[in-house]
């Protein structure tokens, strides 16, 4: 294990470089004989004053966003097995793709025969996550797993309303360990969430899940393998329980990685399913988008999803407004269309039995890595003892944390020391000290071999200099901040503007 | 700028506190010398001295001015840390008993003195004693407890020495909010035997800092401060509350959440009963059987106590079995915060006094957690 260090630079932020006047390009002002477009802008919407942008040089830009971009961690530069998010490796080719001039300079009002290759992407990459999952029709215009969550749950609304039983309806069931989104998209479309406890190998509680359903029920949101990585075995019997019910069930597909080519949501008896395709396929994430949460659905759900649709007739594709009961729109225009592309350009160049292997080496990693842990001092691998994993796992540290007070947290930090990204932590909260692991199958053995030593070091080094790992990071560009602040509304800064206003009393 | 202010904190450390737990005493209330004998070791000091120790700063700053007991009970653990501070002129008996720390409280909270917040190390007991020694004071004093004990189910204690040092710092800088949270005990000699009897003796009034109890522990969303949560789960329950229904409202802040939301006072360890904007206080299990008229439309509103996740039985037995039995099950409304629900061991526990309600309540049951937020838990 080499000495890691990020570089540290002590970089102001942009607005306290350069000074009055400077300019890296200069935009010509605006003519007498152009002032006539103004007339149009309404009065209130024109600006008094200048806007407040920084004044630099060109050099004084890039020098600035390299710096800042050193200090930076990413997929591109080290491990990051940063648990339910499929850090995986974006390839450069899909990046290159969605750089063409046909993808860059295309705009939505253009008339659909001019956009025949763009819509034959979008269409055929429908129809090869209809393959994928096992439905019947899928809408790439959600910009995010939860937009596509949001879009489910708006879809089962629509479904209960069309058979007069939304009155009635009102419950949405979802496990404990399901992710955080699921229970929010179902608060958003409106329905009560009932929440049902996971049993000790940690699959849903199917006797709780039986008291759970009644008449009241209007679906259930799932994703199989779950956060503990472990798939629930049950799941026809869990389709049963929700069908018989009279509900629909949801497939929350931010887990796929791990079953591409090998089971299908569809087969598994899910009315709906979204998709991420920033993590399972692979577009560059992180940092709030751009993403892509397409959903899809069976036969008897088409006619809920949003317009306009993608289709072929055969000699042409066009878009279709003409959906009986769609939920409407729930984003601008068709879709975060450049991430449509990589995901296209992925699965065009691994194929399927591409996808497959992805998915065997991503499960094969996981599990490589919950044997090498489990073996740890302090750290376990609670629920469903002996149980392979499917892409991830979850790891408790709370042996270490009682006999060290070195907890979840720390450890994290101190893996940073080592210039590897942190695990996901304190999630899924039924495991304590969680450290949710998902290497994908873009880690080595190489790499997955140099993990667990540094795991091994922070465990020995938690019990023999516990003051090490409790006050890391200390290799980073930023050491340990003051949580609190830097999380409380008093006390967060998120702009320019209002660093002004709170600390330069403007 | 705010004009800054030395705050000043009494000390006050349990020393046996905790000592039963590694012996498998269960608490060490009156079995001091037999946890010695068992080869017990003091553990409060050494948890006191980690909590000094990340409090050091502050201390050396002169933001705070420290106040501590003679002895084992404050001051050696301050001498150890190396900081300053003052020692209340306290007459103390060789062994550490409960009237020690009554004392101490008593004299931090006097004239004299007068401190911002007393910080104890301990457990349960010592917490009591803290209560009991404030008596009428209580809602004046502002107590945070360093957990050093067997059995913490109080919810006046931070999660660790450190976590407790943090509260402090935020309250010193003004920046933590004040909440009050119950002191419960167990009877540890029940308790050794293998019963289970938790009171709630009251409440104290406690620097509270959401983010840093909880936030560091779980990721958004399900990190909710826990008084936003409670009041969450109050406007759910109120939106479907039903006129002319008599709601029977059990003991808490949980409960009281939806009462504070209602405009009317409720006690807070009584069991009150809301009809149509009007609150009954404190009422006992006769008043209940004769005000009543209409069952079909009576309800039950409860929430756990501590972290046992008793609901019947104890500190609210004047929702008695016959009561219960008349409201039924399905007009039990359960309340409890996600944090309560985390620190529960997975299910929740009846002990009416009637083995057939007992059985009756038994089986699965829809929890309120938060606004319109249900988790099926188990009654045992």
């Amino acid at each position: 294990m080499g000495e890691f260090r990020q570089a540290r630079w002590f970089e102001p932020l942009i607005f306290s470089i350069g000074s009055s006047g400077r300019r890296g390009y200069s935009i010509p002002s605006i003519r007498d004989t152009d002032r006539s477009a103004l007339r149009d802008i309404p009065e209130n919407l024109r600006r008094r004053r200048l806007p407040d942008l920084p004044e630099v040089s060109e050099v004084e830009v890039v020098k600035h966003f390299t710096r800042l971009s050193q200090m930076n961690f990413g997929v591109d530069n080290g491990l990051y097995p940063l648990g339910s998010c499929t850090m995986k490796y974006n390839p450069k080719m899909n990046d290159a793709v969605a750089s063409l001039d046909e993808v860059r300079w295309i705009h939505p009002f253009q008339p659909e025969e001019t956009l025949q290759g763009m819509l034959e992407v979008m269409y055929k990459l429908d129809l090869w996550l209809c393959e994928i999952t096992g439905m019947h029709k899928f809408s790439l215009q959600p910009a995010a797993g939860a937009n596509g969550e949001c879009t489910g749950i708006l879809i089962i609304r629509a479904y209960h309303q069309m058979h007069d039983e939304l009155k009635k309806r009102r419950e949405i069931i979802v496990p404990d360990s399901a992710h955080g989104t699921n229970p929010a998209s179902a608060s958003m479309g409106g329905f009560e969430v009932v929440t049902v406890p996971s049993d000790d190998s940690g699959c849903i509680d199917i006797e709780a899940l039986k008291e759970a359903v009644s008449p009241r029920t209007a679906g259930l949101m799932l994703t199989n393998p779950n956060t503990l990585g472990i798939f629930e075995e049950r799941i026809r019997e869990i389709e049963e329980i929700i069908h018989d019910a009279g509900g629909l069930l949801y497939y929350d597909g931010a887990n796929m990685n791990a079953i591409l080519g090998k089971a299908r949501p569809g087969d598994m008896g899910f009315d709906i399913v979204h998709l991420n395709l920033h993590k399972t396929f692979s577009t560059p994430h992180g940092g709030g988008g751009p993403g892509a949460g397409p959903v899809g659905v069976k036969e008897h759900l088409k006619d809920f999803l949003p317009v306009p649709l993608v289709e072929y007739d055969g000699k042409k594709y066009y878009l279709n407004y003409n959906v009986p009961h769609s939920i409407g729109k729930v984003k601008g225009f068709y879709c975060n269309f450049d991430v449509i592309v990589r995901a296209f350009a992925y699965i065009l160049t691994v194929g399927a039995e591409g996808l497959k292997s992805i998915s065997e080496i991503s499960v094969l990693n996981a599990n490589y890595l919950a044997s090498k842990i489990s073996c740890i001092r302090g750290f376990e691998i609670p629920y469903g003892k002996g149980k392979p994993r499917k892409h991830e796992f979850v790891a408790s540290c709370s042996g270490l944390k009682s006999e060290t007070r070195v907890s979840a947290k720390n450890v994290a930090k101190r893996l940073l020391d080592y210039g590897i990204h942190a695990p996901t932590i304190y999630f899924p909260p039924i495991v304590d000290e969680a450290l949710m692991i998902e290497p994908t199958e873009s880690a080595s053995i190489e790499e997955l071999d140099e993990f667990v030593k540094v795991m091994e070091a922070i465990s020995k080094e938690a019990y023999e200099n516990p003051e090490k790992v409790l006050s890391a990071p200390h290799n980073t560009s930023v050491g340990p901040i003051d949580e609190v602040k830097a999380s409380h509304p008093r006390t967060l800064c998120l702009s320019w503007r209002m660093y002004k206003r709170k600390f330069m009393k403007e | 700028m705010k004009v800054e202010r030395i705050i000043s904190i009494g000390f006050v450390v349990n020393p046996i506190a905790g000592m039963g737990g590694r012996v498998g005493l269960k608490g060490t209330d009156g079995v001091v010398e037999e946890a010695i004998r068992l080869g017990a070791r003091p553990v409060a000091p050494e948890r006191a001295e980690f909590f000094l120790k990340d409090l050091k700063a502050y201390i050396v700053s002169g933001k705070i001015k420290l106040v501590t007991v003679p002895g084992l009970m404050g001051e050696c653990e301050a001498e150890r840390v190396g900081i300053d501070f003052n020692v209340l002129p306290l007459q103390r008996k060789d062994k550490t008993i409960a009237e020690d720390t009554k004392a101490a409280v008593k004299m931090l909270i006097s004239g004299k003195y007068r401190v911002d917040l007393i910080v104890f190390v301990g457990g349960d007991g010592t917490a009591r004693d803290v209560l009991d020694a404030l008596s009428s004071d209580v809602d004046e004093a502002i107590v945070l407890g360093v957990p050093s004990g067997v059995k913490m189910y109080s919810g006046v204690f931070a999660v660790s020495p450190s976590e407790a040092a943090e509260v402090v710092k935020a309250f010193v800088d003004g920046e933590a909010d004040v909440a009050e949270m119950e002191v419960v005990d167990v009877d540890e000699e029940s308790f050794r035997k293998g019963r289970l009897e938790i009171h709630l003796y009251g409440y104290l009034k406690v620097p509270y800092l959401p983010l840093r109890i909880q936030g560091t522990k779980t990721p958004s969303p399900e990190t909710i401060d826990e008084r936003e949560n409670q009041k969450a789960i109050a406007r759910f329950v109120i939106e479907n509350m039903k006129p002319d229904s008599t709601y029977i409202l059990g003991p808490g802040t949980t409960v009281k959440a939806v009462t504070d939301l209602l405009g009317v006072k409720k006690t807070l360890l009584g069991v009150d009963l809301y009809w149509n904007g009007q609150l009954i206080p404190d009422v006992n299990e006769k008043i209940i059987l004769e005000t009543v008229k209409d069952w079909k439309d009576a309800w039950i509103i409860i929430s756990p106590i501590g972290g046992q996740g008793i609901i019947f039985g104890r500190g609210n037995q004047q929702i008695s079995p016959e009561v219960i039995k008349n409201v039924r099950k399905e007009h039990i409304l359960i309340l409890a915060t996600k944090n309560k629900i985390r620190r529960l061991k997975g299910s929740l526990r009846v002990d009416t006094g009637d083995r057939e309600v007992d059985n009756l309540l038994k089986g699965r049951i829809k929890v309120i957690t938060d606004y319109r937020e249900w988790r099926i838990l188990k009654i045992e």
